[in-house]
């Protein structure tokens, strides 16, 4: 049976705490419930750095959701595939790798399973004051993007 | 014929920072006019922010200062803190307390090694670049420290930020199975470790970046310094933790949010190659075999040899992790009871980047009064500076050419593992002629 992993990250402060705040609705959301028992599992992760790859080791589709700045409107979510992962600057720590130079390292290694990662807009200004909310539409959206992720990596996964 | 170049070098602004730096540096007629590092020092706000704190909170508001090293945080603390309510908590969790710290050194240097010294060694922008050609070192350098993320995980349910610290020792002790799987981990990795070792020394000439400097770790009488002993330096300084204050003198520089800390008013290394020049005669037989074979001659005054240092302190840290965990035994409590009365305490551990000082003052009640605490960063700032204008100007400044400069001050700066390093290209170059 295919390993779905759903991975909310960033940290507990302010806006850094979206990715994990949309994993937690998912989660919330009973999402799980609509597969095969153990098939798509959905965990929050406090600022991985390197340590993602050994959480992504053993998956067949990772879905991250983490904060981001893309250039979009604050609030916005926007899906990246594996191509598109470095240009979303995902929100950084100084002393640790931020998500798309942790998964830059995955590649080099040929250690990683097909990503998506969902970047949640923060804005310029997004920082760990910054007020940290996800309005209900774009969680909506968010959750329908995400099973029909799944639903396409099923088919493949078929042929 | 006069040239006036001036290269500013800044760090643009990111969120959820443990720190950030610019270079400022301007150079005329070829010789540095003005050389100034400016560095972001967090610590400086949680003083405020733990006045008025419970004693007993302290160690998870520490433990916030830094993502990479919270275990020396919280060990300072708890030291200090001890100190003031006369509690002993023995010798069980004073051998936890040196696991635990031998699991931040080996997650913090194993990280500093692979992932953000060698490739400036080796001519890379970055660890991904590097890992598409030495992949097996990346590997290597990822195992260790999922290795010492274990060691912090086994006594503080988890590596970042931990939680399982209280003043008078831990929440919880580890139970059996836990130890005996890390220990096959930990007895598994050493001959890796040892690999590092001359790998590290291959990546560094024995030659060609002396320069005098002071250098100052802690010093114990029989083992290598992680949590206790005096402060000592090559200068022939030797005090207790006690006495820091007396002898070095913190001055705001205008530049930076960091305070200048100076010995006598010179600069001095704190860190990795300061206790190995100090306290290599503490090390196991075999580990000093180890350095032997690598040619290195103790003490170095050649700062880049920091990074065989590193990989000498992870070999140490894995020694003493499998002999303190062959020991181990379930204790009857994981922590001594703590009575909190009104005092003042100071205590210096050993963090992956030096010496860690806290001083704290405390009411009858046990509320923090006063906070202060000095980090290995800010100590090094004065030494980073002083390297940064020796090697720029031995370097001949690149004959004008700005991206091998900023090349070169990159990596002499993160040679040190300042918390502003893993930014990888974080000195942005603008260059105004004049």
């Amino acid at each position: 049976m295919t390993a779905v992993r759903i991975l909310g990250i960033g940290s507990p402060f302010g806006a850094d705490t979206l990715g994990m705040m949309a994993a937690a609705k998912l989660r919330a959301s009973g999402l799980s419930n609509d597969y095969p028992a153990g098939m798509v599992s959905i965990d929050i992760c406090d600022r991985p750095g390197v340590g993602l790859l050994d959480e992504l080791r053993g998956i067949d589709l990772a879905i991250l959701i983490d904060a981001a700045r893309f250039g979009a409107h604050t609030g916005q979510i926007r899906r990246f595939g594996d191509q598109d992962i470095e240009d979303a600057v995902t929100v950084t720590s100084s002393h640790n790798l931020g998500v798309a130079e942790a998964l830059a390292l995955g590649r080099s290694l040929n250690t990683l399973p097909p990503v998506i990662l969902y970047g949640i807009e923060i804005g310029p200004e997004g920082h760990a004051g910054a007020t940290a909310e996800i309005a209900p539409e774009d969680m909506a959206w968010l959750k329908t993007a995400i099973q029909s992720d799944i639903a396409t990596h099923r088919g493949t996964d078929r042929l | 014929m006069s040239e006036d170049k001036l290269i500013r070098i800044n760090v643009p602004v990111l969120a959820r920072v443990e720190g950030e730096g610019a270079l400022d540096l301007s150079i005329r007629n070829g010789r540095i006019e003005n050389l100034h590092l400016r560095i972001f020092e967090p610590p400086r706000l949680f003083e405020k922010f733990l006045e008025g704190r419970a004693w007993h909170e302290v160690p998870d508001i520490v433990a916030r200062i830094c993502g990479i090293c919270p275990v020396a945080y919280q060990m300072s603390a708890v030291h200090a803190l001890e100190q003031i309510f006369d509690c002993d908590p023995g010798p069980w969790v004073r051998d936890m307390r040196r696991l635990f710290y031998c699991g931040e050194w080996i997650e913090s240097h194993s990280l500093h090694i692979h992932l953000l010294a060698a490739p400036d060694f080796l001519g890379y922008g970055s660890a991904p670049e590097m890992a598409k050609d030495h992949p097996e070192a990346v590997q290597r350098g990822l195992r260790l420290q999922g290795v010492g993320n274990a060691l912090i995980k086994l006594l503080s349910g988890r590596s970042v930020h931990p939680v399982g610290v209280r003043v008078g020792g831990f929440h919880r002790a580890p139970d059996l199975r836990a130890v005996e799987d890390l220990l096959a981990k930990l007895r598994s990795a050493l001959p890796e470790a040892e690999a590092v070792v001359s790998w590290a020394a291959s990546l560094v000439a024995t030659e060609g970046h002396e320069m005098p400097f002071t250098w100052v770790a802690l010093r114990h009488e029989t083992e290598y310094p992680m949590n206790e002993g005096h402060i000592v330096a090559n200068t022939g300084l030797d005090i207790l933790p006690a006495d820091f204050e007396t002898h070095f003198e913190e001055q705001h520089a205008p530049h930076s949010t960091a305070l200048h800390a100076h010995l006598d008013g010179q600069p001095y290394l704190v860190g990795p190659l300061a206790r190995l020049n100090l306290n290599h005669d503490r090390l196991p037989a075999s580990i000093q075999a180890l350095i032997s074979q690598t040619g290195i001659k103790l003490p170095s005054t050649n700062m880049f040899q920091s990074i065989v240092a590193r990989a000498i302190e992870i070999c140490l840290a894995l020694h003493e992790a499998i002999r303190i965990l062959e020991g181990y035994r379930v204790p009857d409590s994981p922590f001594a009871e703590v009575t909190p009365k009104a005092g003042t305490g100071m205590a210096a551990t050993e963090a992956p980047r030096g010496i860690l000082w806290h001083r704290y003052e405390t009411s009858a009640e046990g509320l923090i009064e006063k906070a202060v605490i000095v980090p290995p960063t800010s100590q090094n700032q004065a030494r980073i500076e002083d390297d940064l204008k020796r090697s720029l100007e031995a370097s001949g400044f690149h004959r004008g050419d700005d991206d091998a400069l900023r090349l070169h001050g990159e990596k002499i700066i993160r040679n040190y593992d300042p918390c502003i390093s893993c930014a990888t290209h974080f000195l942005t170059v603008r260059i105004d002629r004049r």
